[in-house]
């Protein structure tokens, strides 16, 4: 080996880096054999002689991969459904390779939506059509295997979620793809390890495999963008009832109590929230229950324009006179039809099975109405 | 750790063949670029600890006369390995005539004066369209000496 040192640079050293960036383009398929031999001939004493010496070596694996994102930013419209976001994943290492997606919202969540939201699609590029179509039988379902992506060959990735109906104009939401390799030997994950990372024996052919790209992972962020604004997705109207409280003669006294006995006085609350939007015609009926008598002239109204309305404390009413509390706020409606307070009781005469508010047009904020009824004896 | 992947690699990247007055060793190194302290650079040539695409890849080629008497018109040959290229001025020999072929063996020449069809046209060969290169000891081997040769391809 003496005659080596003198051919090789001797004094060297300082610093060097890992491999070159220039070593990951993608080439010769790991594992393959790079065979060199050598021949010597000459003469001695007039004979020829020949000698040959071979040696090999297997080309190790580069674990690398590329994503991208098809748009930078995706317009939506409020509500729409099956939005999909789409993604071009490369393994751009020398060997086949496993990865594992990861779809995440990013940090700009302005729709919002959360992780659950999302799903993931993913297809061949050779059978991709470029569009995400959830029918198509090549767009496969990502469910969290392992995905086997050739050594240059790329899959077409989709992020597909519903828009909420209540996403204002302008607002964004970023969707981020991770696209993380799964090699791993002894215990060393290319997914934990830095660039550079040789990890002896994962590769190809029980090549080593090498991190090109820190964390064996790649991603890239695309947004999403209400660029168009309808108004009829975006409308919300909710609507809750409770019974605020009851009371009850017992032993002759006024008492508030939870016994729903016969004769007790029950305040119910029905709230209705309109969201986002206006909501058209709308009111409120309750259908009073079976074995219950409605109290008449018992209906209150409380109207919170782009408000709330919290629930009130319960009042008990003046019983047996059976004469509903005044609740702060609230209005008293009587129960004529047709007397431009919009109440009514159907029927207007005799047993009232139901009665309704007609609140029209109403923008957004919190309705709410109060009355009463009496369990029969 | 490191010192017991590099025995590992010392067994694997290392061949001799022995006839009996001469030896012949083919050993291959992996070839990076160091960076001194003052900028410029140079290779380095050490056990490999991967070989992958795009990295370059070490030649030694020792012959030694293990016999008694010397030995004369010592020509040595290398096809360059399959999915590797010619790194252009890599090849050297003290005292040795260096010579490329760009049809496998049949013709040999300097790469100064090494010429091919391109598109009708007759050019210089480019590092990239050899496929062999020998080395001529321009003086008969003495017994007991010993020459390396060395070159330079890089893995594709």
């Amino acid at each position: 080996m003496k005659k080596i040192s003198k051919l090789l640079a001797s004094s060297v050293v300082l610093s060097s880096t890992l491999f070159s960036a220039q070593a990951f383009a993608v080439g010769t398929e790991a594992g393959t054999s790079i065979n060199n031999t050598a021949t010597v001939s000459f003469t001695r004493n007039g004979s020829s002689v020949s000698e040959a010496a071979s040696v090999s070596f297997k080309v190790d694996e580069v674990v690398n991969v590329n994503v991208t994102a098809a748009n930078a930013s995706n317009n939506i419209t409020n509500g729409d459904d099956n939005v999909a976001v789409t993604y071009t994943v490369t393994n751009t290492g020398n060997g086949t390779e496993e990865f594992k997606l990861l779809g995440t919202i990013g940090t700009t969540n302005e729709l919002p939506l959360n992780n659950n939201d999302l799903t993931i699609y993913y297809v061949d590029n050779a059978s991709s059509d470029g569009s995400f179509d959830p029918n198509n039988i090549n767009e496969t379902l990502y469910t969290g295997d392992n995905i086997t992506i050739l050594k240059d060959a790329s899959i077409t990735v989709y992020i597909v979620t519903d828009v909420p109906n209540g996403s204002v104009l302008n607002s964004l939401t970023d969707l981020d793809l991770t696209v993380i390799s799964q090699t791993e030997a002894n215990g060393i994950k290319a997914s934990e390890s830095p660039f550079g990372t040789v990890i002896t024996g994962a590769g190809t052919d029980s090549t080593n495999a090498i991190i090109a790209i820190d964390q064996g992972r790649d991603d890239a962020s695309t947004e999403l963008k209400v660029t168009t604004f309808d108004p009829s997705q975006s409308l919300e109207v909710l609507i809750n009832k409770s019974i605020l409280g009851s009371s009850a003669q017992l032993n002759d006294s006024n008492t508030i109590t939870d016994q729903k006995i016969p004769g007790a006085m029950v305040t119910y609350f029905i709230k209705v929230t309109v969201e986002n939007d206006s909501a058209t015609a709308l009111s409120i009926s309750d259908i009073i229950p079976n074995n219950m008598t409605y109290v008449a002239e018992s209906l209150r109204l409380q109207k919170a324009i782009g408000s709330v309305i919290n629930t009130p404390t319960y009042i008990a009413p003046a019983l047996p006179a059976k004469t509903p509390a005044t609740y702060s706020n609230f209005t008293a409606l009587t129960d004529t039809n047709s007397d431009g307070d919009n109440a009514e009781t159907i029927p207007n005469t005799g047993t009232v099975t139901s009665v309704k508010v007609a609140l029209g047009d109403v923008a957004p904020g919190e309705y709410a109405i109060l009355l009463d009824a009496v369990i029969n004896n | 750790m490191f010192k017991k992947i590099t025995f590992a690699f010392s067994l694997s990247f290392f061949s001799v063949l022995a006839s009996a007055e001469v030896t012949l060793t083919n050993t291959v190194f992996e070839v990076i670029t160091v960076t001194n302290s003052d900028g410029s650079s140079q290779d380095k040539w050490q056990q490999p600890d991967k070989l992958l695409p795009g990295e370059r890849v070490g030649y030694q080629i020792e012959v030694t006369n293990q016999g008694s008497e010397a030995a004369e018109n010592i020509v040595i040959a290398n096809p360059i390995p399959e999915n590797t290229v010619y790194q252009a001025g890599s090849a050297k020999g003290l005292n040795t005539l260096i010579e490329f072929s760009t049809d496998n063996g049949k013709t040999f020449a300097q790469a100064s004066a090494l010429f091919i069809e391109k598109e009708g046209e007759r050019v210089l060969a480019e590092a990239s369209d050899y496929s062999q290169l020998r080395w001529t000891l321009k003086q008969p081997l003495a017994a007991g000496d010993a020459v390396t040769v060395q070159y330079i391809v890089k893995i594709q």
